[in-house]
């Protein structure tokens, strides 16, 4: 299921909030952690019993660590525990996510004629397997204690608002409100007020964009000219932002409804003036999780600079091959890497420089790779993502753009114009300061929501329904099926 | 109201489900062309498979009771923000409508296989064969796209036809292309709000036909045209309705020789599978949403005209899409019989057919972007 969805939306959500405010504290656990289960099991009946499996694996995996521990027993076991845990994990998400990729790739090389397992990929094993690792890699290092109660245990593991894209929670992150939390009217408030912006953000902004993107993505041959592949890589830019920071906003709005908080995950991404500062403002708890439980443990930069490179080399491969299993997110990961050492070597200092006037021009150089890297990333089909990448600046396509396709080019960007200037003010911190001076300056986190807060909500939830069930129309032109 | 938020909240989203309980099941949508998915049975069987959670929420979005607003409010809000491509078509402040195609939509290699199967009927049946590429609507009227929005290069197909048959008219085992033009005369040729030609273009193309075929032309009024509906708005004002948009006229040439018509396959609306009939209309289509279905009641595999006046002569095949039906009328008149046979929905052997029946003539009509993309074609060789 997924969040912008009418049986979310209109059945599974007023359903799992009002039993669970009618339920007393102690049964309230319980009933998240089967509310999710349906949640997960809704479009993958099946998979479920892996994410199961998942959850008692570490259970078992954290008690046995606690179990050590209150014996006194020698590091050697308790590390034993923490690295079969890790084998189970990544073996998991490994066989699931990675081994159509090695086997066709083999295929390809070798010519042997294997043929892929054709393994559909069970939704958000890479944010769950990430999140019971972390569990029992803190329940190692003394960070959190293990939990005793297996239902409360499931219950973070499988919890629907971050299951299926994130936050990445961290069980120390939540590891109090897991056994104890006050729910209150106003996070209630707050909560609801979160997720409708992100259901916003998804419906208004990113499916939009998304159409947009998927209409340009039909050009090819004479058609498609370097403006075009422009508008493109934007739109696309803007989708995935949108559609993932807004995906965020919900799940944190529903953690509060549920009496969480969960660690935020976009700060405007796109207003960073250098590419290490995209990162530190992009996916925020995928950094954080690769830099906790990858790159220090690999030595992080104690250990001289030669290693230091080998480090991120490492993990900025793996950071792109988390998010998908291909080889173009492969070289999206080490195209990142390439950026990053060269900043840390040498372009970070002349950014600085041009902080204050100049600024806007770090900010071009940031947004320029971050785009052109969407492209790579989007396309999985690599001699398909060079051939969009190479359009953005061939001089050829830029001639056709501008002279014979200069009519389309026109079209095309004056009529998403009006469109584009709402992304780009939506995706930096504009909106919402105006917004809080609108409300008279005064910075409102906390507290019943306003009159102009809830108006402001109301609208918004009320186009999103409006785009989300005109979403679904479609018309045929001949055929009646 | 600051303390109520979160159970008004509650009740908005309940309201989403409940109204949709509540409502009268409707099972198709005239507006849509197609049938809605109604609530589903729930089964273990459908459960596991995960059909049954699809088809709820087709449900929940197909039954939602303010649909039709919706989709409504959400296109005024794309042509508010300037879009002028929606859903596949492109929308003019004026209210008119052109169904987008452009070149990479248009596969070439389909088109090319298209011809030559065409050219491999011909050579075994020993026909004429005339294809007529009826003009896309932005090729016919480019003054109706929005101004710079990307549109196929119509004369680059036209020209692959031209070349590959090479012939000026077509002799028994060949095939050729039947120039057309609409740009001697100042009329609409394209509904504004359907994907069809409107009367004048059905005219304008059967006489491009006829002349052709060396016929003398006929004048437009010589046919009789008579307005029957002037509240039509079709298939592409459907792709993106909004109130500013145009409304169309049905008129349909009312002096026509007698006819008896038989038809079969393919079947939809008002017609049966098969059946009989006395008129090139089906007027109660006049009523209805579907206002171009009231030529020959709409597409079936294969529709028999006979003319029943002395007039006519010889028998004529068109394999065609939905733009065949309304020039038939000016058609009919020049032969005994015309069947009309639609590969969509023709389930029969088209080789067969012809063995059996020998036409004296094939006459391939479609219209240009539909031709190309006819993935059919292959059964008129099998």
């Amino acid at each position: 299921m997924v969040f912008s969805s009418m049986v979310f939306l209109g059945i599974f959500l007023p359903i799992v909030a009002l039993v669970y405010y009618l339920l007393p504290r102690g049964f309230r656990n319980l009933w998240l952690f089967v509310a999710s289960l349906v949640f997960y099991a809704w479009g993958e009946p099946r998979y479920v019993l892996i994410m199961l499996f998942s959850t008692v694996f570490d259970y078992a995996n954290g008690r046995l660590i606690g179990y050590f521990d209150s014996r006194g027993s020698s590091d050697r076991w308790r590390k034993a525990v923490v690295a079969f845990s890790c084998v189970g994990n990544l073996g998991i998400l490994f066989f699931f996510k990675y081994t159509d990729l090695v086997i066709r790739s083999i295929d390809q090389i070798s010519g042997v004629g294997l043929s892929a397992l054709g393994l559909a990929l069970p939704i958000g094993i890479s944010f769950y397997t990430f999140q019971t690792m972390s569990y029992t890699i803190d329940v190692y290092r003394g960070l959190v204690k293990p939990q005793k109660n297996i239902i409360s245990f499931g219950m973070y593991v499988c919890l629907f608002p971050q299951l299926i894209a994130g936050p990445i929670v961290r069980y120390k992150d939540v590891a109090r409100e897991v056994d104890r939390r006050w729910e209150s009217e106003t996070l209630r408030q707050r909560g609801i007020y979160r997720f409708v912006i992100g259901l916003s953000k998804k419906v208004l902004l990113a499916n939009q964009a998304g159409e947009i993107y998927q209409q340009l993505q039909e050009f090819s041959g004479s058609d498609l000219t370097a403006p075009v592949a422009w508008l493109s890589a934007l739109m696309y830019t803007f989708q995935i932002y949108f559609d993932f920071s807004g995906y965020s906003d919900m799940a944190i709005g529903l953690g509060m409804f549920f009496g969480f908080h969960f660690p935020e995950n976009f700060d405007h991404p796109y207003e960073s003036t250098s590419v290490t500062e995209f990162w530190r403002r992009w996916h925020m708890t995928l950094s954080t999780w690769f830099r906790e439980y990858l790159y220090i443990p690999l030595g992080g930069n104690r250990r001289g600079a030669i290693r230091q490179i080998v480090n991120l080399f490492i993990v900025w491969a793996l950071t792109g091959l988390w998010h998908g299993a291909d080889w173009n997110f492969l070289l999206w990961g080490l195209y990142y890497f390439l950026l990053l050492m060269a900043e840390k070597l040498f372009l970070l200092k002349a950014l600085d420089k041009l902080q204050g006037k100049f600024r806007a021009v770090s900010h071009i150089y940031t947004m320029f790779f971050v785009i052109s890297g969407w492209v790579l990333f989007s396309h999985t089909d690599l001699s398909e993502a060079l051939c969009w990448w190479k359009m953005l600046f061939s001089p050829a396509g830029w001639k056709t753009g501008l002279g014979r396709g200069l009519a389309a080019s026109g079209y095309l960007w004056l009529h998403s114009l009006p469109f584009l200037l709402i992304l780009t003010l939506g995706c930096t911190a504009l909106p919402k300061r105006l917004w809080k001076s609108f409300l008279g300056g005064e910075e409102r986190s906390y507290g019943h929501l306003k009159r102009s807060e809830i108006a402001l909500s109301a609208l918004l939830f009320l186009l999103s329904v409006i785009y989300l069930v005109s979403g679904s129309y479609n018309p045929f032109l001949y055929f009646r099926f | 109201m600051k303390k109520s938020y979160t159970f008004l909240a509650f009740m908005a989203l309940s309201a989403i489900s409940v109204s949709s309980f509540l409502a009268p099941v409707s099972s198709y949508s005239a507006m849509e062309n197609r049938y809605l998915t109604t609530w589903p049975s729930i089964s273990w069987d459908g459960v596991l498979s995960g059909t049954f959670q699809k088809d709820l929420e087709k449900a929940l979005s197909d039954q939602f009771p303010l649909r039709d607003a919706c989709v409504r409010l959400s296109v005024e809000g794309q042509l508010s923000l300037g879009k002028q491509e929606i859903n596949g078509v492109y929308v003019k402040g004026d209210g008119s409508y052109v169904k987008k195609e452009i070149n990479s939509s248009l596969p070439k290699d389909r088109y090319l296989l298209n011809l030559r199967i065409l050219s491999k009927m011909a050579e075994e049946e020993k026909l004429p064969v005339d294809l007529f590429l009826v003009p896309s609507a932005g090729e016919a009227e480019e003054e109706r796209l929005p101004s710079g929005a990307p549109y196929y290069d119509a004369k680059v197909y036209r020209d692959t036809a031209v070349n590959l048959f090479s012939e000026k008219k077509a002799k028994a085992g060949k095939v050729s292309l039947v120039p057309v033009n609409f740009s001697g005369c100042n009329k609409e040729h394209y509904f504004y709000t359907d994907h069809h030609y409107n009367n004048r273009g059905a005219y304008e193309c059967a006489m491009a036909y006829r002349s052709y075929l060396g016929k003398k032309s006929r004048p437009y009024t010589s046919y009789g045209p008579k307005v029957m509906a002037d509240d039509f708005r079709g298939t592409l004002y459907s792709k993106a309705p909004w109130n500013g948009a145009k409304y169309d006229r049905i008129v349909l040439p009312e002096l026509l020789p007698e006819v008896s018509v038989a038809y079969s396959g393919g079947s939809d609306g008002h017609l049966p599978g098969s059946g009989a009939a006395d008129s090139l209309y089906d007027l109660r289509y006049l009523t209805e949403k579907d206002k171009y279905s009231t030529y020959l009641g709409g597409n079936h595999g294969l529709v028999s005209v006979e003319n029943l006046s002395d007039d006519g002569k010889g028998r004529l095949l068109i394999l065609k899409d939905s733009f065949a039906n309304s020039a038939l009328p000016y058609l009919i008149a020049d032969y005994h019989r015309v069947d009309l046979m639609d590969l969509r929905y023709y389930s029969g052997s088209v080789k067969e057919y012809i063995k059996k029946e020998r036409p004296d003539r094939i006459l391939v009509y479609y219209e240009m972007s539909d031709f190309i993309k006819e993935e059919k074609a292959s059964a008129l060789i099998r």
